[in-house]
């Protein structure tokens, strides 16, 4: 807690620096007004970022979002209805092959990792971390997505190592109407918004979803620690926590790592490994490292793919290593 | 001739200023004994001064007329070859990066857009042009504009993906099993995080389409 009382201080002096170069105000007088506002915006994109944590799994709400990137331009139709406590998700693709993806009855405890993290609960580690330390968080005004009322709030990394984000929140509702993934260059990656939204979806539509046979979501376990493996990340971006991970009996093992924002997952393959030299490959803002490591005379291939720059991933990769056992 | 070889590539590692002391000496002494490698260095130097505008007197600069000529050139459409030759100079010259693209579409649909001329276009819109606007202020570059024609719009799945790789692509594996296997990989990262994702459903949109798996 005194991490978080500290920090907000000190990021609205950088951003009040910023504010004051941008602007040319030499006049030092004039900062006083402006560092309690500069002050209040942190604040208020705190609670924004808190206030989407929540509403995205506990509102209701039916739209069609389109997702962009690389000159590829697809939308999706979604529904989210929360009922008795559990979450109901359909999700269609629009273009395309038919695809969609039904989740029915997510319990509340499979509450996302990232809404965990932007809800002020820290990750489950040692060192409890937040996004502030590595983000700077910037109220950016308003504007309107989907016909409706947004705020902006733009997070930009602190470092090299992860990627800058724009994110538009309904003031109503706190849904995120649109989000802008920003490389290191300053350049949009991808962007995901809406184009249509409702608070009241169709009452046809939920009653399909909610009559549906109830799909388990396996992938959620209710421990909040992930379960130790035979590898281990090294070396992650300060930050960076393990959310996640899992070992089959053939020894293949899926970790994944989140500062809150960004993703990483790690996959260690062991047996019938694929040679292909150590390759990177990337597709949009997604980035996949590839990398083979000999380790007991054994050859295994290690993956890390996630939304972070190439040097990231490629760094990453290079420090997966076994667990030294004790 | 392959002494010779060996020299002119010390010489260029010397005007680089990255020539080891001992290739310098060797090189030094057989530069004072053949005439061609005293001209090839001759060459290198005038090269060096002309392109730093530096040139000796009485002999004419023809960079900047050059350079003005080019800017008057309307921008040609960037074709498979122009983008592929400074690429393989780049290959011929460090013998180590590699860059190859491969588009699932150039194996579709062969024909509806080159692979190339897709990166051409991403590289070309770098400098953007504005897409919508932001609140006056907004301290963010221009959203690339990319021009999504109807040809595309009805094969949105194929998305190119940029291998990079530190080995010559005579060695890679085979194109395909690559593409496979960076699928699979991305596609179960973008399972697991969209479930992880702090920004609602929205990041399940990164999911490949053509495999359907639903839960």
């Amino acid at each position: 807690m005194d991490n978080r009382a500290v920090s907000p201080h000190a990021s609205t002096y950088t951003s009040l620096i910023r504010l004051l170069s941008f602007l040319g105000c030499l006049v030092v007088a004039a900062a006083a007004p402006g560092v309690a506002s500069a002050m209040e915006d942190v604040d208020q994109a705190r609670n924004l970022l808190k206030k989407m944590a929540v509403a995205n799994r506990e509102r209701d709400y039916q739209g069609v979002f389109t997702y962009e990137h690389a000159g590829v331009l697809k939308s999706i139709r979604i529904l989210h209805v929360v009922h008795d406590g559990l979450e109901f998700e359909h999700l269609l693709y629009l273009n395309g092959p038919h695809k969609e993806i039904i989740r029915r009855g997510i319990p509340p405890h499979c509450k996302r990792k990232g809404d965990r993290f932007l809800s002020g609960v820290p990750m489950p580690s040692r060192h409890a971390s937040h996004l502030e330390n590595h983000y700077e968080l910037l109220l950016r005004g308003e504007d309107r997505v989907a016909g409706r009322a947004v705020k902006i709030i733009q997070v930009m990394p602190k470092d090299d190592l992860r990627y800058g984000y724009v994110l538009s929140v309904d003031k109503q509702s706190g849904l995120l109407l649109q989000s802008l993934l920003i490389g290191t260059n300053r350049r949009v990656m991808e962007r995901f918004q809406y184009i249509d939204l409702s608070l009241e979806p169709d009452q046809d539509a939920v009653d399909e979803l909610l009559g549906g046979p109830q799909t388990v979501a396996s992938d959620c376990a209710p421990g909040t620690t992930p379960a130790p493996t035979s590898w281990q990340a090294a070396w992650l971006p300060p930050g960076f926590e393990a959310v996640e991970s899992s070992e089959d009996e053939e020894g293949n093992v899926v970790m994944s790592f989140s500062d809150g924002l960004s993703f990483v997952s790690v996959f260690v393959d062991s047996g019938g490994v694929i040679r292909f030299p150590d390759i990177q490959a990337q597709r949009g803002a997604t980035v996949a490292q590839h990398a083979n490591v000999i380790h007991d005379q054994k050859e295994f291939a290690i993956c890390v793919v996630g939304e972070v720059p190439p040097e990231t991933a490629a760094k990453m990769a290079q420090f997966v290593q076994p667990q030294v056992r004790r | 001739m392959a002494i010779d070889t060996r020299i002119e590539e010390t010489l260029s590692a010397l005007m680089d200023g990255e020539a080891e002391e001992l290739e310098v000496r060797r090189a030094l002494r057989e530069v004072s004994a053949n005439s061609d490698l005293r001209a090839t260095w001759h060459r290198y130097q005038l090269a060096s001064a002309a392109m730093k505008r530096d040139l000796p007197g009485g002999i004419v600069d023809l960079s900047s007329r050059i350079g003005a000529a080019l800017e008057q050139e309307a921008p040609l459409k960037p074709s498979l070859s122009r983008w592929l030759q400074p690429l393989g100079k780049v290959a011929i010259a460090a013998s180590v990066a590699l860059v190859a693209v491969i588009g699932v579409q150039q194996i579709q649909n062969a024909g509806t857009a080159q692979p190339s001329a897709e990166m051409a276009s991403r590289t070309a819109n770098d400098s953007g042009n504005a897409q919508f606007q932001f609140p006056a202020g907004y301290d963010l570059p221009p959203v690339t504009g990319r021009t999504v024609s109807a040809g595309t719009l009805g094969h949105s799945q194929s998305r190119p993906t940029v291998l990079v790789s530190a080995q010559p692509i005579a060695e890679l594996a085979d194109e395909e099993a690559l593409r496979d296997y960076f699928n699979s990989m991305m596609q179960r990262h973008t399972e697991s995080a969209a479930r992880s994702s702090s920004q609602g459903l929205m990041p399940f949109a990164r999911l490949p389409q053509g495999e359907s798996r639903d839960d």
